[in-house]
């Protein structure tokens, strides 16, 4: 019983480094990130009140693309809707030869994407395959969108 | 109810077999990428850690919690029977005893049981699986792992098993692939336990004696052995009052069936005789995890 309980001690010692560390780091970034949003606000607010739309400039034609290209095992498509210039939506279509876990890790890229408008952003470490597919989708169907 | 004590030792064992197949083939089917998503969640929570980066409730995060959850439980159950690395293992050892059995070709020297390792040996190549999973955990930390993951054998088996044949940066991988299988081929679980950096993992965890498996020493037959020499995972069974814990095991239930006088029995004493139910609701526990978390 007494290798039982060193296993538990340890157990429990891995779980609560890992849950502190989540916690320190979740408040210093919410932090971080308020400071930044500040700065934007602004940098963008002079722009706003200057020409009443919104600060980043068009770059696509309104429409909705299909893109497709190669994930883990097999081809992801997606659709990406523009709505006044910007990429304002991405909906997979169909990703069947991809595992469940790996491709729901590489959909996290999408908000991202939506964030910078652009579908250059990093792939997800552990799911590269995956987010790869998916950024080789949002690229095709983004080209298809033409940049003006 | 007919228990399965009622049957011939040779009845037992087939039935077992047959169950166990039929388990790890459905889960081969079905949920071939848990073992390496379980893995990812380990490598995930280090290579953020290690480039101050924020952990997340991510997927591979649940996987890995929900596996680590269930072997608490139920010990290394999903060793033994759902993952889709140690039922390929499984499969070609099963391949090379028929053929050491019946192909005049693979038959040298008169052999027809596969060679085993001496003890003491076996002692230390156990302690591999610790210092590997150490290994990759350091370099999961310090960011390395991303630019040489074309060196996991894991990886180069889940791309070929999802017929992505792009292999280009993965001949190293692909080499030590072949290494573990021949390895597995040759000795039952070679890999699982030698080897295998989650079976680690997952033999750090504290195991509930709920599956923990023992025997009545005293009725014995006296230099049998059977069970010992049944164990995959090369265990001597302890005393069953004693609840200490096998971590090694892999609950195949080999020894429960291959027990002439039915002396083996798990954590819940009521079920004697009748393990395999036990293995039916851990099947049916493992799959429903696996399809919440959509595996």
């Amino acid at each position: 019983m007494r290798s039982f309980w060193i296993r538990t001690v340890n157990l429990a010692a891995i779980v609560g480094i890992l849950f502190t560390y989540h916690m320190v780091l979740s408040i210093y970034n919410s932090k971080d990130q308020v400071a930044r949003l500040q700065a934007e606000l602004e940098r963008v607010e002079p722009k706003l009140q200057n020409d009443g739309r919104r600060s980043a400039p068009a770059e696509y034609q309104d429409g909705v693309y299909s893109g497709e290209a190669e994930g883990f095992g097999g081809p992801i498509s997606l659709e990406v809707t523009i709505t006044d210039g910007r990429i304002a939506d991405i909906q997979i279509l169909s990703a069947e030869g991809e595992d469940g876990a790996y491709f729901s890790m590489a959909e996290n890229m999408i908000p991202t994407v939506l964030e910078r408008q652009s579908p250059e952003v990093d792939t997800i470490s552990g799911a590269t395959f995956s987010s790869n597919g998916i950024r080789n989708a949002m690229k095709q169907a983004l080209g298809k969108a033409g940049e003006k | 109810m007919k228990k399965m004590r009622d049957f011939t030792i040779k009845e037992r064992k087939k039935f077992q077999a047959w169950i166990r197949a039929l388990i790890q083939l459905a889960c081969f089917i079905f949920f071939p990428s848990a073992f390496t998503t379980a893995f990812a969640g380990i490598k995930y929570l280090l290579t953020q850690i290690g480039a101050g980066e924020e952990i997340a409730w991510t997927p591979f995060v649940a996987v890995l919690a929900a596996l680590c959850l269930f072997t608490i439980l139920f010990g290394r159950f999903f060793c033994g029977f759902a993952c889709a690395f140690g039922s390929l293992g499984d499969a070609l050892h099963g391949l090379y005893l028929y053929l050491l059995a019946n192909s005049k070709i693979i038959r040298r020297r008169s052999r027809k049981k596969p060679r085993k390792l001496p003890k003491s040996r076996e002692k230390w190549l156990g302690a591999v699986p610790y210092i590997i999973l150490a290994a990759i955990v350091l370099l999961c930390f310090s960011g390395i792992w991303d630019r040489i993951s074309g060196l996991s054998p894991w990886e180069a088996f889940s791309m070929l098993r999802a017929g992505n044949f792009k292999l280009k940066g993965h001949l190293a991988g692909l080499c030590l692939l072949g290494i573990l299988l021949a390895g597995m081929c040759m000795k039952e679980r070679f890999f699982c336990r030698f080897l295998c950096p989650m079976g680690a993992a997952f033999s750090l965890l504290p195991v509930l004696p709920l599956s923990s498996l023992g025997r009545d020493r005293e009725r014995c037959i006296p230099g049998c052995s059977a069970c010992s020499r049944s164990c995959p995972a090369g265990i001597e069974l302890p005393e069953s009052g004693k609840k200490e814990n096998a971590y090694g095991c892999f609950q195949c239930q080999k020894c429960v069936n291959v027990c002439p006088k039915g002396n083996i029995y798990c954590g819940i004493p009521q079920i004697r005789g009748n393990e395999v139910l036990a293995t039916l609701v851990k099947t049916a526990v493992l799959a429903g995890i696996f399809l919440w978390l959509d595996i």
